[in-house]
């Protein structure tokens, strides 16, 4: 019997076009939008490309030939040596973003601007800098020139660029994080399904099913774990489609991602059928609840997580797409798990007390009024 | 002696300061279809959910099968059927897997419960829309569905709660027909209606409650029996003087007259040819008249008799 009830409790939540449509398809458009305007503004905007210049010597400089040399080769800038007209002619064209000119004095000629331009202009600045640092010392104090010169190479050493974390930290990822929370939090409606599946003051079927031969406790947890495989395999998708097809680096060992959606999806489930069992709660005041949950932990804006640990810090710690997201996060940036274990096990702690609370209630078989 | 099914004994059950079960007590034999009838808000689906155990109740008693009723007893909910007043079908699943669902909650094996699934859809005509979900069936065939779903695990008890509300008038005859037939087959029925001549048609045995009272209990003979009304006479007539209602009044057997908009009602407790004393008179009289027509007491009757309101008062 309970096999047999579980097996339809599948089917139910399978062909629900209400839960196909929350669960598998919203998140893939929501996830597909993310995409579009977060990669070409972090494109644009955050990734850095090589600045194309070209070089016009009005006069031979080989100290500068040497620097762009140097620059060039660490990948800043790609340089192009050219006469004038046809500098020009790349610079209209696009195909620079500045002209260099290298004479007496070195001057700077761009397109319009941007993080390109300013590039070629801190350049331009820095080797100004320098060279009049080099010029002063051998006018002032030639004794003390070849000291400048390696205090301004150590200068330059001493930046060396140490990964904290092999994660990937841009702005943007903590959106589809969220869109992960926000697809668990989903797994609401498939609870509220199943309480009221289950509860005789809430539907026909509740009534019917109440009336059969079924016991409670297979009635219901046949019901849960429907609705929990269920979930999982839409949490599955959601992250296959963010890593797979998006191609959004998420980050951390992929597994554990997975593991870590699938069991916010169970937290998702959990709570939907806590609540709604509880009270009842129409579809559209449960869907903008949960909505509202997910803007807290930054669905929408990305630093609402923040000031939300700054106004209320025990908010963040109980809010489950806001701890589902911070699993996530932290699963991506820290090497030492310990982190993501704690969050991980607030979660499953959280889903065990949501999972007792709602059978309690719903193992109530007898009620005053229906 | 016939076995007991079914036996409530003085139950009482309140909604705050509402009594919507007032020591009602029932005994339903094995065998029978049992006639719960009474105005909407009288308390027939309360009594259901009692029996049936999804309703606390303040005081008394409900035995099935000679053994008390519980939440947990699963061993009684084996041999019921339950056919609700809201058809309770998963939207989701088709007309087949929907009954063979249902049929699932009360047996295992595979092989017995395709048979029974079988015979279900068989007895309920429902044979060209396995393949349909409900939003594609018409109101009858949904409550068709319905009753297949409570009664394919061919139960010993089966429960109809008002199972013809909103059914159009020839899928209501099929789903009468279909319940005379479950009845002929040794299935006890419980049918609750504020339908009379439902009521009528179907049931061997008739409750009459309201307000949480049952006021009165038998076959409809002995229910029509239990009124002054025997016969009501109506009689189309232009023009009537008091003096002559009067005479028809004092007529044997009659027991009150009305006389409205040309229509004669003449109400006859008793006796035999009331009609012909009443037309000769009309006759002796010299006074005209049109249609004629005879009525035998109905459940109405019964009801207006008792409580002093039609049962119709209150419907939609």
């Amino acid at each position: 019997m309970f096999l047999h009830d579980l097996k339809y409790n599948i089917i139910c939540i399978i062909r629900s076009r209400d839960l196909i449509f929350w669960l598998i398809l919203f998140p893939i458009a929501l996830g597909t939008c993310f995409k579009v305007a977060f990669g070409s503004i972090y494109k644009n905007v955050t990734e850095f490309h090589t600045v194309p210049a070209a070089i016009v010597e009005t006069e031979e400089n080989a100290p500068f030939r040497s620097f762009i040399q140097t620059v060039e080769d660490s990948g800043v800038i790609s340089a192009e040596y050219t006469d004038e007209e046809y500098a020009v002619e790349l610079l209209k064209a696009g195909k620079v973003s500045g002209i260099i000119y290298s004479g007496e004095e070195l001057t700077l000629t761009v397109s319009g601007t941007g993080i390109a331009g300013s590039t070629l202009r801190s350049l331009i600045d820095n080797y100004k800098m320098r060279e009049k640092m080099i010029t002063d010392t051998v006018k002032n104090a030639p004794e003390k020139t070849e000291a400048v010169i390696k205090a301004l190479s150590e200068e330059t050493s001493a930046c060396i660029s140490t990964p904290l974390t092999k994660g990937n930290t841009d702005n943007f990822t903590p959106y589809f994080y969220n869109l992960i929370a926000m697809v668990a939090m989903y797994g609401c409606l498939i609870g509220r399904q199943t309480a009221m599946n289950s509860l005789p003051n809430y539907s026909a079927i509740g009534i019917r099913r109440s009336c059969s031969a079924i016991r409670s406790s297979a009635e219901i947890s046949s019901g849960l774990i429907a609705g929990f495989a269920a979930e999982a395999l839409c949490m599955t998708v959601c992250v296959t489609f963010i890593e797979f097809v998006l191609k959004v680096d998420l980050g951390g060992d992929l597994l554990l991602i997975y593991l870590t959606a699938i069991l916010g999806g169970i937290l998702g489930v959990a709570l939907g059928f806590c609540v709604c069992s509880s009270f009842r709660i129409a579809d559209g005041i449960l869907t903008a609840s949960i909505l509202l949950l997910c803007f807290m932990s930054g669905l929408m804006i990305n630093n609402m997580k923040m000031i939300v640990a700054e106004k209320a810090p025990w908010f963040n710690m109980i809010n489950p797409p806001a701890l589902i997201s911070d699993s996530l996060y932290c699963l991506s940036i820290y090497s030492d798990l310990s982190r993501y274990a704690e969050k991980t096990i607030s979660i499953a702690v959280i889903t065990a007390v949501l999972c007792i609370i709602g059978v309690v209630i719903t193992r109530r078989r007898r009620y005053a009024s229906l | 002696m016939e076995k007991t099914i079914v036996k409530i004994d003085n139950l009482v059950k309140r909604y705050g300061d509402l009594i919507a079960l007032d020591h009602f007590s029932l005994e339903i034999k094995e065998g029978e279809v049992f006639g719960l009838l009474g105005p909407n808000g009288s308390g027939k689906t309360t009594a259901i959910n009692c029996l049936l155990s999804l309703l606390s109740f303040d005081k008394g008693s409900i035995k099935i099968f000679g053994r008390e009723m519980t939440p947990v007893n699963y061993d009684i909910k084996k041999e019921i059927g339950v056919i609700m007043q809201n058809v309770a079908v998963f939207e989701e699943l088709t007309v087949y897997e929907n009954i063979d669902y249902f049929c699932g909650l009360y047996i295992s094996d595979k092989a017995e419960r395709k048979r029974c699934v079988e015979e279900a859809i068989t007895f309920t005509g429902l044979e060209d829309f396995l393949k349909f979900r409900p939003k594609k069936l018409s109101g009858g065939l949904l409550r068709r569905l319905n009753i297949a779903c409570g009664i394919a695990h061919k139960p010993k008890l089966i429960i109809l709660d008002e199972p013809t509300v909103a059914v159009d008038p020839q899928s209501r005859n099929k789903i009468l027909e279909g319940i005379i037939d479950l009845n002929k087959k040794g299935t006890t029925v419980i049918y609750t209606s504020h339908y009379m001549e439902e009521v009528e048609q179907i049931c061997s045995h008739i409750a009459i409650i309201d307000k949480g009272k049952k006021i009165a209990e038998g076959t409809k003979d002995e229910l029509k029996r239990m009124i002054k009304n025997t016969e009501t006479i109506n009689i189309e007539v232009l023009a009537l003087t008091s003096d002559i209602l009067a005479e028809i009044s004092a007529l044997p057997h009659v027991y009150n007259t009305e006389y409205d908009e040309r229509r004669l009602i003449v109400y006859c407790s008793g006796g035999r040819h009331n009609l012909i004393r009443v037309l000769d008179l009309l006759q002796k009289k010299d006074i005209g008249f049109g249609r004629v027509w005879s009525e035998l007491p109905t459940l109405n009757d019964v009801f207006l008799e008792v409580t002093g309101k039609a049962l119709r008062d209150k419907e939609d």
